[in-house]
């Protein structure tokens, strides 16, 4: 054998394999800020003829839709707005106003926003950045509907007497699936808008009653405004986030629901960082957002924040997401880094271990190459962040976040994911602040494992640790996972506690770095991407975690064991009875997740691909 | 089927130099032949394994180079996260377009004086640490002698990564001539090398719909 010969066979015993990219939920956008205005949360206005309105419908399909309302008296004020409709879609109304606190009533229909399609401003559009003052001459370049409230003329980035602040937009059917905004896809296959509405420096903004799909990013957009609700909404089939905030304050979500989105549900992204000085950790006194009354559901996660601070998340139901409340601090350009004061109380966080990875490999429907190919609409998802499968709630590098009272079972990898990210990873270089992540954060009274109507449905373990930060701690949180009925870890060496995590009455956790052999999957894992990595070498977050011994199964989830593809709770086209029931609220939430996750034991019959 | 009607090609082929006429003879069937060529492989293969391995025993290595930690120019602004993964991993600022310098220390573990003609990082297509250049090159390696090499990079391509991005960079390329041989050898990094995609305000290029190059449009 010769020289080359044997050179050969030496080179290939050495060769290894190549692997590349890709983290983090995130958002793209232009250089924001947080607004500083001091806005209030705006209030919900009433009905009142004398007060500025305009009506959008659409011709002959709504007086169709009002005829199957099944309220009398709810039939008879849609056509009593029907006789007054002046617009056919939403932007010519919003562009119609002229009056600051206006309300827009959108009569049932499904609104496409041709005209947005196919607006001649946004020919040129080359996707790149959009600025502002774009947003203002043309948001048709990447939204169906755009609120853009401050007058770029101004110095100020408020909404202060400009026609369009405190404006109203509310659906007026009996769901929210009654009134549809939908985007959908372009006769090239290709996705028709980035956005669906987006309110932009809108102050004041309140949007009620209506369902959002079929878009490439963001169903629900709301950037830089300050005071902002968004109530009984519905999010469905986006290729990233169902509802996404950005750069925003004083702003509430009650009563929604989303599903089926790539990246997200809710993404409170870079909210307001207003505990920033702080120290300590919940319950706060101040918040830049309240999330309450939300299903969120059969998304890759179930609620993301990149520098999602000050978040107040409570009487939520998360769950059949494949992780469920994810927040990080891992991306560079987003003011609030890095993440802080999270509040998560009285949620039910569960079987959150649905595997939508198997639809990016190869041969899968996420791999179509026109979009309009893969399914969306039929709720496949095409998971666009790594996360591992069967996680309740993660913490990838955070700061004083509170989690307390919550229920959390049936996540079958782990139940509460806490770890450090190194501030080089959001692009500060600055070696001083590597560890500045993941202190401070208290795990109180949350019951591991349980099902609320008592069925053991224990975690892989409750709580996941990298052993990093200075005051962590974990306290009263009886779990069914252990025999002692006190909450399971990976790291039972830490401390001397029950749990072996450190207590809060001791003080939490003393400084220690990182233990790299658990921090050992975290860079494999990031080398993720949905369309060239789909499976990276080492990790294993991609692999659905088996059940854990010791499950009972509880009737509500009969019909859809974890794993189990979701339904749609409404087709793209049956506005009549989709979304939430007009009682809304957690409570109907609770009752309506039987039906949907019998849905979705039919749909795993009838698609097995689709989820 | 008769045994007569078999014919070994070196029957064939005698026969053929003889001048006699091969037309009517039947061909070997397929099955026979995968038969025949099956035995040669396995003879072959099992021979060619012995010499391998006892190569492999007798030899000290030929070629090979061993890379040490990276360093970087002043100008790349970097970081070592020591306890970030088991091997811990060098962090790197991407600015687009600019060019660093990422020196990667060599031995040559060989038994053999050698010439290191090249060295690149071994990326993805379209790396966000885009390897230009090795300046430097050639440097003779006497066996057992040290060298510090200079990959030339470019940061570059960000528009064909998502926000979310990291590139990793685990092995560089090392190509060498040994008595006249050229052989590249992947060298797998102490350490592994990451980059983060910048956002969009900071990558000219990124288009909205990013990910459609990747997806194959």
């Amino acid at each position: 054998m010769n020289v080359r010969s044997l050179a050969t066979v030496l080179l290939l015993v050495v060769a290894l394999v190549l692997s590349t990219l890709g983290v983090a939920t995130a958002h793209e956008e232009r250089e924001s800020l947080f607004p500083d205005q001091g806005a209030p949360v705006p209030t919900y206005r009433e009905f009142d003829a004398n007060a500025p309105h305009l009506v959008v419908c659409k011709p002959g399909e709504s007086e169709e839709r009002i005829a199957r309302i099944g309220d009398p008296k709810l039939r008879a004020f849609n056509r009593r707005l029907l006789a007054a409709c002046e617009f056919e879609h939403i932007q010519a109304a919003v562009d119609a106003v002229t009056e600051r606190g206006t309300n827009i009533y959108v009569l049932p229909g499904v609104y496409r926003e041709e005209p947005s399609v196919e607006a001649p401003c946004a020919q040129e559009y080359d996707g790149g950045v959009v600025e502002y003052e774009q947003q203002v001459a043309c948001g048709e370049v990447v939204n169906l509907v755009t609120v853009a409230g401050d007058d770029p003329a101004d110095e100020d980035r408020a909404c202060t007497d400009e026609p369009l602040c405190n404006l109203q937009i509310e659906g007026t059917g009996a769901d929210p699936g009654d009134t549809l905004l939908q985007g959908g896809f372009g006769t090239d296959g290709d996705w028709r808008k980035h956005n669906g509405m987006k309110a932009d420096r809108a102050d004041g903004f309140y949007l009620r009653n209506m369902a959002f799909e079929l878009v490439r990013e963001n169903a629900i957009y709301v950037h830089e405004t300050d005071g902002y609700v968004l109530d009984r909404v519905v999010a469905r089939y986006n290729d990233l986030y169902g509802i996404l905030t950005f750069a925003s304050d004083h702003g509430v979500i009650k009563d929604c629901e989303t599903h089926h989105n790539g990246d997200s549900g809710v993404y409170p992204g870079s909210a307001a960082d207003v505990n920033a000085d702080s120290t300590e950790t919940g319950p706060l006194d101040r918040w830049a957002v309240e999330i309450s009354g939300c299903d969120t559901h059969h998304n890759a996660l179930g609620f993301s924040g990149t520098a999602g601070n000050s978040v107040y998340f409570h009487d939520n139901l998360v769950h059949h997401n494949a992780a469920g409340y994810v927040t990080d601090s891992f991306v560079p350009n987003h003011p609030g880094m890095p993440q802080d004061h999270a509040w998560l109380e009285n949620n039910r966080i569960y079987s959150n271990n649905v595997n939508f990875y198997e639809n990016v490999q190869e041969g899968g429907p996420c791999q179509a190459e026109r979009p309009a190919d893969v399914g969306y609409e039929d709720g496949v998802v095409c998971p666009a962040f790594p996360v591992p499968v069967g996680t309740g709630v993660m913490f990838a590098g955070g700061n004083y976040n509170f989690v307390h009272d919550n229920h959390i079972y049936d996540n079958w990898r782990q139940g509460v994911m806490l770890f450090w990210v190194p501030a080089a990873l959001r692009d500060d270089f600055n070696p001083a602040n590597q560890y500045e992540t993941s202190h401070g954060n208290h795990m109180t009274g949350n019951t591991m494992g349980m099902h609320p109507d008592g069925y053991v449905q224990p975690n892989g373990v409750d709580f996941w640790w990298d052993s990093e930060g200075e005051g962590n701690c974990w306290e009263d949180n009886p779990s069914t996972g252990s025999e002692d009925g006190t909450a399971t870890t990976n790291a039972p060496h830490l401390s001397t506690s029950p749990t072996g995590l450190p207590d809060c009455e001791g003080g939490g956790s003393v400084f220690t770095p990182s233990d790299p052999i658990k921090s050992a999957s975290l860079v494999p894992c990031a080398a993720y991407d949905r369309n060239d990595n789909p499976s990276p070498t080492g990790c294993d977050w991609m692999d659905s975690p088996s059940e854990p011994a010791g499950r009972e199964e509880a009737p509500d989830d009969q019909q859809a064991a974890p794993g189990a593809p979701g339904a749609p709770v409404a087709a793209p086209d049956d506005t009549a009875g989709g979304g939430l029931p007009a009682t809304g609220g957690p409570v109907a939430l609770f009752g309506l997740l039987g039906l949907g996750l019998m849905g979705g034991a039919t749909r795993l019959r009838r698609r097995p691909a689709a989820s | 089927m008769s045994d007569m009607l078999v014919r070994t090609d070196a029957d064939r082929d005698a026969r053929a130099a003889d001048g006699r006429d091969t037309r009517w003879e039947l061909p070997e069937t397929p099955r026979a032949r995968r038969r025949r060529t099956g035995i040669r492989g396995v003879v072959a293969g099992a021979a060619l394994g012995a010499v391998v391995a006892a190569a492999a025993l007798a030899l000290p290595p030929v070629d090979v180079v061993q890379a040490g930690p990276l360093h970087f120019d002043a100008d790349a602004t970097h970081l070592m996260l020591e306890r970030f993964d088991e091997r811990g991993v060098y962090s790197l600022r991407y600015v687009h377009g600019d060019r660093a310098e990422v020196l990667v220390p060599v031995r040559n573990d060989g038994w053999l004086p050698t010439t290191v003609t090249g060295i690149s990082l071994d990326g993805r297509p379209a790396p966000m640490i885009d390897p230009v250049g090795a300046p430097g090159t050639p440097v003779e390696l006497a066996p057992g002698e040290e060298a510090t090499l200079t990959v030339e990079v470019r940061f570059d391509n960000c528009e064909y990564y998502t926000e979310r991005a990291m590139d990793v960079y685990r092995d560089v390329t090392v190509t060498t001539r040994t008595a006249g041989v050229d052989v590249s050898t992947r060298v797998r990094l102490d350490n592994d090398l990451v980059v983060r995609s910048p956002m969009m305000t900071t990558c000219p290029d990124r288009v909205s719909d990013r990910g459609a190059f990747l997806r194959g449009g």
